[in-house]
C-alpha cells in the first residue's frame, strides 16, 4: 500500500515540499553575506558562492532599493499550484489591496527544468488611509501591508507565500542553490539597476525535504528582511515574547523571531547598545564590571518581562535590515562566526571572513576587516549608496 | 616449639562491625551479608581462609579504604585468658580468628559469594533498607531524599534504565509457515548473517557477525577488560569500538581492527591514524542525554594520562557539546576534515542518541553529511556513569528509533549509503533480531559482554572499585584477557546462531532479507509501540523517495578528484622542484578538497615543502598531508591544519592585490594537532588549536572564543615510535599472538609489584613530554575572546598584548581548566576568571625565563613580516620596550592556574 494523498492531481508541488504541511519547517543553519553601500551585484554574488558548502536547499537574495522608483508595493508571491492563483488573488483583493499589474518572474523553461512553484510579481496599491483605518485601524500604509501580508501568509501557508512585500526592496528565493536562484530569476538583469544593500543567504536545512519553499531566507516582511544561521534553543521564549506583543510570526522560525524582535526594538527607540543587551545578553560578571549608571539602565531593561524573554541562546549570526538600517550580531557565546569589513564606500557583513574578503577582492576594494567580539552588535545606515557606521548609543527615530 | 604449638587453641568467630552511625541518615545496609559457620551448615561453614577479604574491594562510605566488607583479625590470649601480643609467641595459648563483616559497605557484586571455597556467603537485599514507604513513595524515593539531604553524591553507573527493557515481552517474530516455506539454516544456505560490511560507500569494514560491541573507554574499563573485548572483536571479525579513551600503545597491533571514538574531550595523541579502521564522532550518549562526562581525578592515573595526553590525577572533563560542530551544517565540514585526514577508505561514524522528536532529521543530516555509519543509542540501556536523574530520563525504544531512522533515510534515498548500528536495551538474540528486522544493519550489545567478564550489575563502576576487575584498573588482572575473550566469542556465536535460526524460520536466506523486513508484531500495552507495530503490516515502500541528495556528492574521492582535474593537477605538479612545490591557488580557482587532494598527490611524489599562494579561505589545508613545511600566503579556511603532525606552518598576509588578504585563520584551525610549529601572522577565529596535543603555536594578533579549548599536555615518546606499521595487513592470529605476548610482559611487571609502584613507572614518562605552547600577540581589532583555554588539561597559553590593550581578554578565562597555565599581560578583573582557577600577580624566575624564551621567538617570527601598518608599529614599539626594559614587560603579566593543581593521590 502506498500512501500518496499529499500529492495533488495537477502538476504541482506537494504541500510537504512547499510548506512542510503538518510536519512544519525544517530548522536551518547556513551561510550569510550582506553588504551596504556602493557595490557591484555580480561581484557579491560571485563571492557568496564560497559559502555554498554551508547551503544545499535554499538560497535567497534581497536587493535593497531595487524598486525605489516605483510608486507601489512590490509583492513576490509563490503559489504552490497554478490552480490556486485566481482564488488567492481574490483574497488579496478582499484584504483591500489593488492589483495594478502582475507578471511572471521566471522564464517558462525553468519550470521544465526545476520543480518550481509559480512565482509572480504583483504591483500592489494599498487602500486609501480612510479605508485602512476602517479595515485595520492603521493609518500607515507600510504597517497595513505588513499586517495583511502576515495574515495572508499564515492563512494560506500551504498554498502560497508572499516572500517579498516591500515598497523598495526585492527578495528572490528558491529552494535550490545560489547559482540556481541567480539563473531562475536572472538576477544579472538587475546588475545596472539601482540598489544600495544586499542580503544573501545559503541555507542548510537540518532535515528531510519538508517545507522547502518556506525555509529559504532572507525572510522579508514589509521593509524588514533578515538572514540568520544557527538553531536557537531560545526559540520558544523569543516567540512567546513577540506573541505577547501581538507580533505574530508568519514563517514561524527562530530566525523570523530575531528579525521581528530587532524591528520592534529599533522602532521602539531602543539604542543599539540596549538592543545588544536585550538580544545578546551580557554575562552576569560583565554586568558587575559596568559603570554604576549603566548597570541601572541594564537592570531596568531586564526588569521588563517581555524584553527579558528576547535573549537569544544557541548558535546564531543574524543580520537584519529594517528600512535603512542594517544590524548584525552573534549570540553571546559566539557559537557562530561573524566578520565585518568596512571602507568609505561599503560595509560587508558575513558569516565568515572568507566571504567578506572574497567580496572585497571581486569588488577591488581594500577593507578594514574585523570580527566583532562575541555578542557585539554592529549597525550601519545606508541611504542612496552612502553608508555610515552607527555608534552604540544610536536610536532610530521615526 | 612443637610442644607449645600443640597447646595453642584456635577459635573461629564471625562478627559484624557496629554501625558507624545512628539516626535517620544512617540508612543501614542495602544488602545483608551473611556468612554461615560449621554449626549452621556442616561441611559448608566458613573456614576463615581469607579469600573473601581479598575478593571484596567495595567500600561505599570510604572508597579510599584498603578494606572492603570483610576483614580478618587475629586476637591472641594467654593461658589466663588475658590478651597478649602475637609476637609474644610463647605466651599465646588461644588464637581467636575473627572474620569481621561490615554489610553497610556491600554493593551486591557477589564476587565474594562466587570466590568462597565453602560457598559460605549469602548476600541478599536487606529488608530494613528496602521495606520502607508505600507504593507511591518507596525506599528509592525516601533514600534519594535522605542522600541528597546528607549531601551524598547522586552518581550511579551501568544503569539499565528504570524498569524493564521493552524488548522482553509481547513481541512476536513471525514464522514463514505454509504461505512460504521456512528454511533450514543448519544444513542449507539459509538465514545466514555473515560477510556483511559496515559502511556502504567506499569505506567499508568486513564483518562476520551482525552483533557489535559498544564504545567503552580505556580508563572506564581496565586494561584487561579492554583487551579481552578487543581480542574478542578480532576473533569474531568485527570492528572494536574504542570509546573516547583511545587505546593503549600495547594494543596498536590491532589498530586496523579498531575504530577510534572522538569524544567531546578529544582525548588521545591522534597520531598514526592511518593505521586505524576509522573514527567515530560521539555526539550523544545514552547514559546521560545531552551531557558530557567527567573522569574522576583518581581514575586519571599516570598511565591513563599518558594515553590521553593529559596531566595525571586531575579531573578530566568531556564537555557537553562537540565544540567543533555546533549544528548540523557543520557536520559535513567535520566529515570533510576527517576524510582529508583518513582518506576515502576509512570509516567515519556518528554516535547519536535517539532524541524526542527530530531524530529522523538528525539521521538524514548525518547521512547527507557523508558519514559512513550511524550508531543509534536508544537510552534504554547504557554502561556509563550518570546521575540518578538521568535514569529517569528514559530513552525511546530501540526498535522504534531504528524504524524511524530507516524510514527517514529511505525517504531521502540515502538508506543504502549508510549503515545503521542500533544499541541500547538489546538484551539478547531475540532483541537483536527484532532490531535488525526493524531496519538496523548491526546491533550493539554492551552490558552482555561485561557479564562474561563477571559483571553482576552492582552499579559501582564509577568508583573504580569493581571487584571483578572490569571497571577497576587495579584489579584488572582478575581477568585473563585471552580466556575471557573466548567466553565473549562463544556468547556472541550462540546469539548469532539463534538469530540465523530465526531468519531461517522466516524463510530468509541471508541478512539482506532480514534488515528492515519488519516481520514482527507488537501485542503489548505500550501505546507508542502498539500504534507503530501493532496495527498492521508496515507498507513495503515509503510514500515518496527523493534521491536528489544521493546524487549531490559533497565530497569527491581523491581518485575522482584527480580524474576530473588531471590536466589542472598535472600542470601544477610539473612545478615540483625537488622537494618543493609552489601552488598558486588563484583565490577561488582551487576548491578546498581539490587543494587537499592535490597536495596529497604532490606529497606522494616526494614534495616536502609547500608554498601555497593566493589562498582565500580554503578549508582543511594541510590535513592528512605528510610533509615538513607549509607556507600559506592569504586567509586560511575552517579546520585547516587539523591533526597536523611534525610540520612547520607559516601563514603570511597577501598584499599583492588591491585587497589585502590578511594572514588570518578561520574556525577550528590547528585543532587536534601535533605540529612542530604553526605561525599565523594575523588573527585566528574561534577554537584555534582546540584539543592540540603538542607543538608551538604563535599568533601575531588575537584569537576568537574558546582558543586552546581542551589543550593537552604533550605527546609522550610512546606515541612517537609505535611499530604499528608491522601489523598493517597482518593475519588475525599474528595480531592476537602479539597482543597476548605484550600482555604477558605487562602482567609479569604488574605482579612483581604493587599497583601503585606499577603506575609510578609511568610518572617519569609524563615528565618527559613537552607541553604545547601557544603565544598570542593581540591586535588592535579585538582582544582575546572568551573561554580562553577552557577545560585545558595541560599546555600553556601566553597573551603578550603587544598593542597594550587595557583589557586584553574576555570572560570565563581558563574556565574548567584542570592543568596547564595561562600568562596574560594586562589587567584582568577577578570577574573575568572562569570556574576553578585563580590569578597570581607575581612571576617566579622560572616563569620569567619561560616567557623570555617565548617572547624572543615571537619577535623573531613576526618582526620581519609586514602585517599591517598599525600592527607593525605596535610590534616595533613593544620590541623596543622589551629590549630596553624587559622587566617592565614581565611585570605586566599575571598567571592563571587551576585552583588546586594537585587534587588527589592516585587510586592507591
Ligand atoms: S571465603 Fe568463605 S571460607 Fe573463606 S573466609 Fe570468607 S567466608 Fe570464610
Ligand atoms: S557481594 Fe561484593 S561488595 Fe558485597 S561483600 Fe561480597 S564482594 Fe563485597
Ligand atoms: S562492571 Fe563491575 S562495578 Fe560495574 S556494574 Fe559490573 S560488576 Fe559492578
Amino acid at each position: 500500500m502506498i500512501e500518496d494523498k499529499e500529492y495533488s492531481a495537477s502538476r504541482n508541488l506537494s504541500v510537504n515540499d512547499f510548506s512542510g504541511g503538518a510536519l512544519g519547517l525544517p530548522k536551518g543553519a547556513c551561510g550569510l553575506l550582506a553588504v551596504a553601500g556602493d557595490f557591484k551585484l555580480s561581484a557579491l554574488l560571485k563571492a557568496a558562492r564560497c559559502l555554498q558548502y554551508r547551503g544545499r536547499t535554499g538560497a535567497g537574495v534581497t536587493l535593497k532599493s531595487l524598486y525605489r522608483d516605483t510608486n507601489f508595493f512590490n509583492f513576490h508571491i509563490m503559489f504552490r499550484s497554478a490552480d490556486k492563483i485566481a482564488e488567492l488573488e481574490q483574497v488579496l483583493i478582499t484584504m483591500g489591496l489593488r492589483i495594478l499589474e502582475k507578471k511572471d518572474m521566471v522564464q517558462r523553461k525553468y519550470y521544465y527544468e526545476y520543480d518550481l512553484p509559480v512565482i509572480m510579481h504583483y504591483s500592489i496599491i494599498p487602500p486609501s488611509p480612510e479605508e485602512m483605518m476602517f479595515r485595520e485601524k492603521i493609518r500607515d500604509e507600510s504597517m497595513y501591508i505588513k499586517r495583511v501580508v502576515a495574515r495572508f501568509n499564515r492563512m494560506y501557508i500551504d498554498d502560497a507565500r508572499i516572500f517579498s512585500s516591500s515598497k523598495y526592496n526585492g527578495t528572490f528565493l528558491t529552494a535550490f542553490e545560489l547559482q540556481d536562484t541567480i539563473d531562475i530569476y536572472d538576477l544579472h538583469q538587475y546588475e545596472d539597476r539601482f540598489y544600495d544593500a544586499c542580503l544573501i543567504h545559503l541555507r542548510w536545512p537540518t532535515s528531510q525535504g519538508r517545507g522547502l519553499w518556506w525555509g529559504p531566507q532572507p525572510i522579508s516582511l514589509g521593509e524588514v528582511a533578515g538572514v540568520h544561521n544557527g538553531h536557537l534553543s531560545s526559540d520558544m521564549a523569543n516567540a512567546r515574547a513577540l506573541e505577547q506583543l501581538e507580533i505574530m510570526l508568519t514563517v514561524g522560525t527562530d530566525s523570523e523571531a530575531i528579525f521581528l524582535s530587532v524591528e520592534y526594538l529599533l522602532r521602539s527607540g531602543y539604542s543599539l547598545e540596549e538592543i545588544e543587551w536585550i538580544i545578546c545578553r551580557k554575562f552576569p560578571q560583565e554586568v558587575k564590571l559596568m559603570a554604576q549608571e549603566k548597570q541601572e539602565q541594564y537592570a531596568k531593561l531586564m526588569d521588563d518581562p517581555l524584553l527579558f524573554r528576547m535573549k537569544m541562546s544557541g548558535p546564531a549570526t543574524a543580520i537584519t535590515l529594517v528600512d535603512d538600517v542594517l544590524v548584525g550580531f552573534t549570540d553571546r557565546d559566539h557559537l557562530r562566526s561573524f566578520s565585518v569589513g568596512v571602507n568609505d564606500k561599503i560595509a560587508l557583513l558575513g558569516s565568515e571572513q572568507r566571504a567578506v574578503i572574497s567580496a572585497a577582492y571581486f569588488m577591488h576594494e581594500e577593507l578594514k576587516m574585523f570580527d566583532p567580539e562575541a555578542g557585539r552588535i554592529v549597525g550601519f545606515t545606508v541611504k542612496n549608496k552612502a553608508v555610515s557606521k552607527l555608534d552604540y548609543g544610536w536610536k532610530k527615530n521615526d | 616449639m612443637t610442644d607449645m604449638k600443640r597447646d595453642v587453641v584456635f577459635k573461629r568467630q564471625i562478627k559484624y562491625t557496629e554501625p558507624a552511625s545512628r539516626g535517620v541518615y544512617a540508612q543501614g545496609a542495602k544488602y545483608w551479608v551473611k556468612v554461615t559457620d560449621e554449626i549452621e551448615e556442616p561441611g559448608r561453614g566458613c573456614v576463615h581462609c581469607g579469600t573473601c577479604v581479598e575478593a571484596c574491594t567495595h567500600n561505599l562510605t570510604n572508597p579510599a579504604s584498603p578494606d572492603g566488607v570483610f576483614s580478618m583479625e587475629e586476637v591472641c590470649y594467654d593461658a589466663d585468658g588475658n590478651r597478649v601480643r602475637a609476637e609474644d609467641a610463647d605466651k599465646v595459648r588461644l588464637i581467636e580468628k575473627i572474620l569481621w563483616i561490615n554489610p553497610d559497605e556491600c554493593c551486591n557484586c557477589k564476587r565474594c559469594v562466587k570466590m568462597c571455597p565453602q560457598r559460605a556467603i549469602k548476600v541478599y537485599e536487606n529488608p530494613d533498607y528496602h521495606d520502607i514507604g508505600v507504593t507511591l513513595t518507596g525506599h528509592e524515593e525516601i533514600n534519594n531524599i535522605l542522600n541528597r539531604a546528607a549531601g551524598k553524591s547522586s552518581i550511579s553507573s551501568a544503569h539499565l534504565g528504570r524498569g524493564k527493557s521493552k524488548l522482553y515481552t509481547d513481541w512476536l517474530i513471525d514464522a514463514a509457515e505454509i504461505l512460504s516455506p521456512t528454511r533450514d539454516h543448519m544444513n542449507e544456505y539459509a538465514g545466514q548473517m555473515r560477510s556483511m560490511t559496515l559502511g556502504k560507500r567506499i569505506a567499508r569494514f568486513k564483518c562476520d557477525v551482525p552483533i557489535m560491541d559498544v564504545h567503552q573507554s580505556y580508563g572506564s574499563n581496565s586494561h584487561e577488560a579492554v583487551l579481552a573485548r578487543m581480542m574478542a572483536c578480532v576473533k569474531l571479525g568485527r570492528p572494536f569500538f574504542t570509546g573516547e579513551g583511545y587505546i593503549h600503545p600495547d594494543m596498536m597491533p590491532a589498530a586496523s581492527h579498531c575504530i577510534l571514538q572522538f569524544g567531546s574531550g578529544g582525548f588521545g595523541p591522534w597520531v598514526e591514524l592511518d593505521k586505524f579502521a576509522g573514527i567515530s564522532m560521539k555526539y550523544g550518549q545514552d547514559a546521560k542525554k545531552g551531557k558530557g562526562g567527567r573522569l574522576q581525578d583518581k581514575k586519571n592515573d599516570y598511565e591513563i594520562a599518558l594515553l590521553r595526553c593529559v596531566e595525571a590525577l586531575r579531573h578530566l572533563s568531556s564537555p557537553n557539546p562537540q565544540h567543533l560542530q555546533y549544528s548540523i551544517e557543520e557536520l559535513p565540514m567535520r566529515v570533510e576534515s576527517l576524510r582529508a585526514l583518513l582518506g576515502d577508505k576509512k570509516l567515519i561514524g556518528a554516535d547519536v542518541y535517539g532524541t524526542a522528536w527530530n531524530f529522523p532529521e538528525i539521521c538524514v543530516a548525518i547521512a547527507k553529511a557523508g558519514f559512513d555509519y550511524i550508531t543509534i543509542k536508544a537510552g534504554d540501556g547504557s554502561t556509563g556513569a550518570a546521575h540518578l536523574v538521568d535514569l529517569q530520563n528514559r530513552g525511546l525504544n530501540i526498535i522504534y528509533l531504528t524504524h524511524k531512522a530507516d524510514l527517514a533515510l529511505r525517504s531521502e534515498g540515502l538508506r543504502e549509503q549508510i549503515s545503521i548500528i542500533a544499541e541500547g536495551g538489546v538484551m539478547d538474540s531475540f532483541g537483536a533480531m527484532l532490531t535488525m528486522l526493524a531496519g538496523a544493519d548491526f546491533v550493539g550489545l554492551g552490558m552482555r559482554t561485561l557479564h562474561v567478564l563477571g559483571c553482576t550489575l552492582c552499579q559501582r563502576c564509577h568508583t573504580g572499585q569493581c571487584a571483578w576487575g572490569i571497571t577497576s584498573r587495579k584489579y584488572g588482572h582478575r581477568i585473563d584477557p585471552a580466556t575471557a575473550s573466548d567466553g565473549i566469542v562463544r556468547m556472541i556465536k550462540s546469539f548469532h546462531e539463534d538469530m540465523e535460526g530465526m531468519a531461517a524460520g522466516l524463510g530468509m536466506s541471508n541478512h539482506a532479507d532480514v534488515i528492515g523486513a519488519r516481520r514482527f508484531r507488537y501485542h503489548g500495552n505500550d501505546p507508542l509501540l502498539f500504534e507503530t507495530f501493532g496495527r498492521g503490516e508496515t507498507p513495503k515502500q515509503v510514500a515518496h523517495v527523493d534521491v536528489r541528495e544521493r546524487t549531490k556528492k559533497i565530497f569527491k574521492s581523491r581518485e575522482v578528484s584527480y580524474a576530473e582535474n588531471t590536466e589542472k593537477f598535472e600542470k601544477i605538479l610539473q612545478n615540483i622542484d625537488g622537494e618543493n612545490l609552489k601552488i598558486d591557488v588563484g583565490f577561488d580557482q582551487i576548491e578546498s578538497m581539490q587543494l587537499n587532494h592535490l597536495m596529497k598527490e604532490a606529497a606522494d611524489r616526494g614534495v616536502k615543502k609547500f608554498y601555497l599562494d593566493n589562498v582565500m579561505g580554503q578549508r582543511t589545508i594541510g590535513t592528512g598531508i605528510k610533509c615538513d613545511e607549509i607556507t600559506v600566503r592569504g586567509l586560511v579556511g575552517n579546520h585547516s591544519f587539523a591533526f597536523a603532525r611534525d610540520v612547520k606552518i607559516n601563514v603570511i598576509p597577501n598584499h599583492s592585490t588591491i585587497t589585502t588578504v590578511p594572514a588570518n585563520a578561520q574556525v577550528g584551525v590547528a585543532n587536534t594537532s601535533n605540529p612542530s610549529e604553526i605561525n599565523i601572522a594575523g588573527d585566528v577565529s574561534d577554537l584555534f588549536a582546540a584539543y592540540a596535543i603538542s607543538g608551538t603555536f604563535r599568533v601575531a594578533k588575537s584569537g576568537g572564543v574558546r582558543n586552546l579549548l581542551l589543550m593537552k599536555a604533550g605527546l609522550p615518546d610512546e606515541w612517537k615510535k609505535t611499530d604499528a606499521d608491522k601489523y598493517v595487513g597482518a593475519d588475525k592470529n599474528v595480531i592476537l599472538n602479539e597482543l597476548v605476548r605484550r600482555y604477558q610482559k605487562r602482567k609479569a611487571r604488574r605482579v612483581k609489584t604493587t599497583w601503585g609502584d606499577f603506575l609510578k613507572a609511568f610518572e617519569q614518562k609524563l615528565h618527559n613530554r613537552k607541553p604545547p605552547v601557544a603565544v598570542y600577540g593581540l591586535g588592535h581589532e579585538k582582544g582575546m575572546g572568551d573561554y580562553f583555554m577552557e577545560y585545558a588539561q595541560g599546555g600553556i597559553g601566553v597573551v603578550l598584548n603587544v598593542v597594550n590593550r587595557e583589557n586584553p581578554i574576555g570572560y570565563y578565562v581558563c574556565s574548567g581548566m584542570t592543568a596547564g597555565a595561562a600568562y596574560i599581560r594586562g589587567n584582568i578583573a577577578e570577574e573575568q576568571l572562569g570556574v576553578g582557577v585563580r590569578k597570581i600577580d607575581y612571576l617566579t624566575m622560572a616563569d620569567t625565563e619561560f616567557l623570555k624564551e617565548q617572547i624572543d621567538a615571537f619577535l623573531d617570527t613576526f618582526s620581519g613580516v609586514d602585517i599591517d601598518p598599525e600592527y607593525n608599529d605596535s610590534l616595533k614599539a613593544f620590541k623596543a620596550r622589551y629590549e630596553a626594559e624587559p622587566n617592565s614587560v614581565f611585570g605586566g603579566f599575571c598567571k592563571v592556574i587551576p585552583i588546586s593543581s594537585l587534587t588527589t593521590e592516585s587510586n592507591e
